[in-house]
């Protein structure tokens, strides 16, 4: 067996307060490459289990976007080697479980929540879609055609989405960054089934892999179980992926469009920050709480404010896509009024510069920062997912699951002396986007 | 020589051994699905309760681990004890919740709330106005303190009617663009016509009646502590909560008075097919439901079963027939609903427009099939194990505790759908489903269709008579073969 080989680490001690959801976390590596994270939550006879494979529309070239949405389709729907078509949903379903896929710009996940008592069956079944994807031509043409089908009724549906694409090629310049995950229709019609197995045969590899399970299970025969389904699965490679980083002039810049199914003006705002992993980035997460996250937070007291509201709506926060970071603000607002809503954005900002925030303002983000972390863990689903996503993004930063894990610790010891530095290096005009948006 | 021999013949048997095992390119253990282990006890913590002196009943559900204490209080005034003339009050009173108090402004209450690391969501359906709280748990005092101000001194006034009135009405207007939320909703009317619960669909005409007066009347009658219940879950303790609470709350008067539950609900008289035009939908939401009249013992997990055998699951009969064998629907489901008085059984599909009148023909020949054979046990024993496996993941969020109790509370219910689901799903069998199916989903139902009518004209000249709805509900003409 190659539980021999694999030797278990425990995750450094934390501290009680900074997450309590997730304690008893330990990896391990097996044999060809797959990480495994196992987190013990005794509470209820419940068990999550995530695939987190590190592909996403970042790895797709050009002529081939949509290859990385379409193979999640495919993953969910068309069966493997020993599964039928919709057999995985199905057998998940019939023990009372839920499953979903995410297919976002860095990486994939697969996850299942389901009774402890068919952890066996949720492994063996990831395993069989990971190791025998069936890409035969009819199962291709069928998530070709849904997608295409979805792509349409997005496109003339959603608010907003075709302004937001051209809002992600500014702010994020090359293409690899800049292209939307849901691909171009034109590219999505030449995609051939080899497309998608080159791409699966890269990317859908051990070595590419993150596999996480929370919930109540017995270690030993949870990491027999892990050892029976996946280890025999050749490891593959793991993918060398090198972006180059993009330098950009530091000067402000702004672009219109028109958006044929905007239901009002808007603006988009957005800042390139410091990359994940840096002590700046913590200094973003928690500026974020102070900014945008709660009601009572600046930029909505300012901008949806009861007595003097000018916009109708305000939405934004980090995103980070692989090594890099930036913070969107997007406002809807009346035609008069999108001025002064960007007005107030950098009115707000300029005061955040001036001042040091007040000890019950910190306090206060801290506070709702936790509370943003104890949601986002609350379930054995959210904590699968975001040991996942918590594994690539150390990954890519050069970090420990360790590190990850202690996160919190080191965000809750921010002063406001360090939130000014960092408001003075991004959060300027000289390093941010601006997109008006036209209804046409 | 001879050990020789010996050991060839165990390596030749250990390669066939090993071949047949590795039959078709992989291990045997990969041709079949594993199985389950023994299905893994659920223990529950206990639901304990006691009543304040002020007659305001408490459940504590302790929850060890939870960094989160979540507090839900349900006031008995849901839209069934809204006037006649005034539909919607009680979903004016949970938006008043939101407005600020005597003391502080509705900013200020924000900014308090979050500072405990809360948030607080306020709802009414047709039995109560559920006010849910969750906070970091090292602030429970703090959070009763705000929930007492904002019980005992509501900033009760023109202005924030004004605005709970503009926000209820933008919330439905974009509502309303909904296929599923504007076909329940026409289909909740007509289910409970002439009933208190037909006023839990009202429309935005209605929240131009609200006065301030009528919800200072409303607040005075309903929101009492011998008309509301606390659930509170988290680590704490049945002493400690019902002490805090006291403390914060006893300033909270009792109202000298018997609540009076709503009578019960009577089922459709005739099968109604009507049709609400949306002609930006895509596709046709078919929504059909009749009415459950108080329920015997037992028949609430025959229904449950039922509901999932119908439409709990793509492996239920609704979705392989209308969108496996048809290929007429993207999403199906059915469910009973449970109220205080009564409930609804209702069901939905999503299909294309222009397999409309099918797909409600095979709505009801899967009913009918129903109430006329009993299902096989295989197919009830895979529905009770898609719920018995189903039930503790509802429970898995750390504040999901206090939600469902919350709710079992609101609906007059206890340990039954608690600490003793499994056993009362397990009771279930294909006699007591058909009992159940026999009984009501025999009734007339009453189906509602929303989608875009230039794409299923001819789909609806299939009906004897649909009566045409515009989106707020009024009837707008009556079409017939």
């Amino acid at each position: 067996m190659g539980l021999a080989a694999a030797v278990l680490v425990w995750t450094a001690a934390l501290s009680a307060q900074s997450l309590p959801l997730m304690t008893g976390v330990s990896h391990y590596t097996l044999r060809n490459g797959l990480t495994v994270i196992l987190q013990e939550q005794a509470d209820l006879p419940v068990v999550s289990v995530a695939v987190g494979y590190n592909a996403g529309s970042i790895h797709e070239l050009p002529g081939k976007t949509g290859v990385a949405y379409l193979l999640e389709k495919l993953m969910m729907f068309a069966g493997s080697a020993n599964v039928s078509p919709l057999e995985h949903i199905s057998d998940i379903n019939r023990a009372g479980g839920t499953l979903n896929a995410e297919a976002l710009e860095d990486q994939t996940l697969y996850y299942q929540t389901i009774p402890s008592n068919h952890l066996a069956m949720a492994l063996w079944l990831e395993s069989d879609r990971m190791r025998t994807l069936d890409l035969s031509p009819e199962n291709f043409e069928k998530a070709r055609t849904d997608l295409l089908e979805e792509l349409r009724n997005r496109r003339t549906s959603e608010p907003f989405l075709a302004s937001l694409q051209t809002f992600d090629e500014l702010l994020y310049s090359d293409f690899s960054f800049g292209h939307s995950p849901l691909g171009l229709e034109s590219d999505i019609r030449n995609l051939t089934v080899e497309d998608v197995r080159a791409f699966y045969d890269a990317f859908y590899v051990p070595q590419n892999a993150v596999l996480c399970i929370s919930g109540r299970f017995d270690r030993v025969r949870t990491r027999e179980l892990i050892a029976r389904y996946f280890e025999s699965i050749p490891g593959g490679k793991a993918p060398v992926t090198a972006f180059e980083e993009p330098t950009f002039a530091r000067v402000p810049f702004s672009r219109t469009v028109d958006d044929p199914v905007a239901s009002a003006p808007a603006v988009f705002l957005g800042f390139r920050l410091a990359p994940p992993g840096s002590p700046q980035y913590r200094i973003q997460t928690l500026l974020d709480f102070v900014l945008l996250k709660g009601r009572s937070a600046r930029l909505n007291r300012r901008l949806l404010n009861r007595e003097a509201k000018i916009a109708y709506q305000l939405s934004g926060g980090i995103e980070r896509r692989d090594g890099r970071t930036v913070y969107k603000v997007f406002i809807i607002a009346s035609p008069p009024q999108i001025q002064a809503c960007e007005d107030a954005v950098f009115n707000e900002l300029d005061k955040l510069k001036r001042t040091f925030l007040s000890e019950a303002e910190i306090a206060k983000a801290k506070t709702l920062y936790r509370q943003d972390v104890y949601k986002r863990t609350a379930t054995s689903t959210d904590r699968v997912i975001f040991l996942a996503q918590a594994f690539w993004m150390e990954r890519t930063a050069g970090g420990t699951l360790d590190d990850a894990l202690a996160e919190m610790d080191r965000i809750l010891k921010i002063t406001p002396t360090e939130i000014t530095a960092v408001l003075n290096r991004y959060y300027v005009r000289e390093n941010c986007v601006v997109l008006y948006v036209q209804m046409k | 020589m001879k050990r020789s021999l010996f050991r060839a013949a165990v390596g030749c048997g250990a390669a066939v051994c090993f071949l047949a095992a590795m039959a078709g390119g992989q291990e045997r253990f990969r041709q079949r699905i594993p199985p389950p282990d023994p299905r893994p006890e659920l223990r529950l913590p206990r639901l304990e309760t006691v009543t304040l002196t002020n007659g305001l009943p408490i459940t504590v559900v302790y929850r060890e681990g939870a960094p989160m204490t979540s507090l839900h209080l349900i006031f008995y005034a849901g839209e069934q004890a809204s006037p006649d003339k005034t539909p919607g009050l009680a979903t004016l009173v949970s938006g008043i919740f939101g407005q600020g108090t005597q003391l502080h402004s509705a900013a200020d209450m924000e900014e308090r709330i979050e500072s405990i690391g809360g948030s607080m969501s306020v709802s009414a359906d047709q039995d109560v106005i559920l006010f849910a709280f969750h906070f970091l748990e090292e602030y429970l005092d703090e959070a009763l303190d705000l929930a007492a101000e904002m019980i005992l001194q509501p900033r009760i006034g023109d202005r924030e009617v004004k605005i709970v009135q503009s926000l209820v009405s933008a919330e439905m207007a974009a509502q309303e663009r909904n296929p599923v939320f504007t076909a329940h909703r026409i289909l909740g009317r007509l289910l409970f016509e002439g009933h208190p619960y037909e006023k839990f669909a009202f429309n935005r005409g209605a929240i131009r009646n609200w006065t301030s007066r009528d919800l200072q009347e409303f607040w005075d009658r309903n929101i009492r502590p011998n008309n509301a219940q606390v659930v509170l879950t988290g680590m704490v303790n049945i002493n400690a909560a019902s002490r805090k609470i006291s403390h914060a709350l006893n300033l909270w008067r009792p109202r000298d008075f018997t609540p009076v539950p709503p009578p019960p609900p009577r089922p459709p008289e005739r099968t109604r097919i009507c049709f609400i035009d949306l002609p930006q939908a895509g596709q046709c939401t078919i929504c059909a439901g009749t009415v459950l009249p108080p329920l015997v013992p037992g028949e609430r997990f025959a229904l449950l079963t039922l509901g999932q055998l119908l439409g709990g699951s793509i492996n239920s009969r609704l979705f392989l027939n209308l969108r496996e064998s048809k290929g007429y629907a993207y999403e199906t489901r059915s469910r009973p609903e449970f109220y205080r008085a009564g409930g609804a059984f209702s069901l939905e599909a999503i299909v294309r427009p222009e397999v409309v009148a099918a797909s409600v023909r095979e709505i009801f020949s899967e009913i009918r099939l129903l109430t006329r054979e009993a299902a096989s046990s295989t197919e009830i024993e895979e529905s009770k194990f898609t719920l018995l496996g189903g039930f503790p993941l509802q429970l898995d969020r750390f504040d999901a505790y206090a939600g469902y109790v919350a709710n079992l509370r609101a609906a007059g219910e206890g340990e039954d759908l608690w600490s003793r689901f499994s056993e009362n799903v397990l009771d279930v069998d294909s006699g007591r489903v058909l009992q159940a199916a026999q009984k009501y989903l025999s009734q007339p139902f009453i189906v509602v269709i929303a989608g875009p009518r230039e794409w299923c004209r001819e789909e609806l000249a299939q009906f004897e008579e649909v009566d045409v709805f515009d989106v707020r509900g009024q009837l707008v003409e009556t079409i017939r073969k």
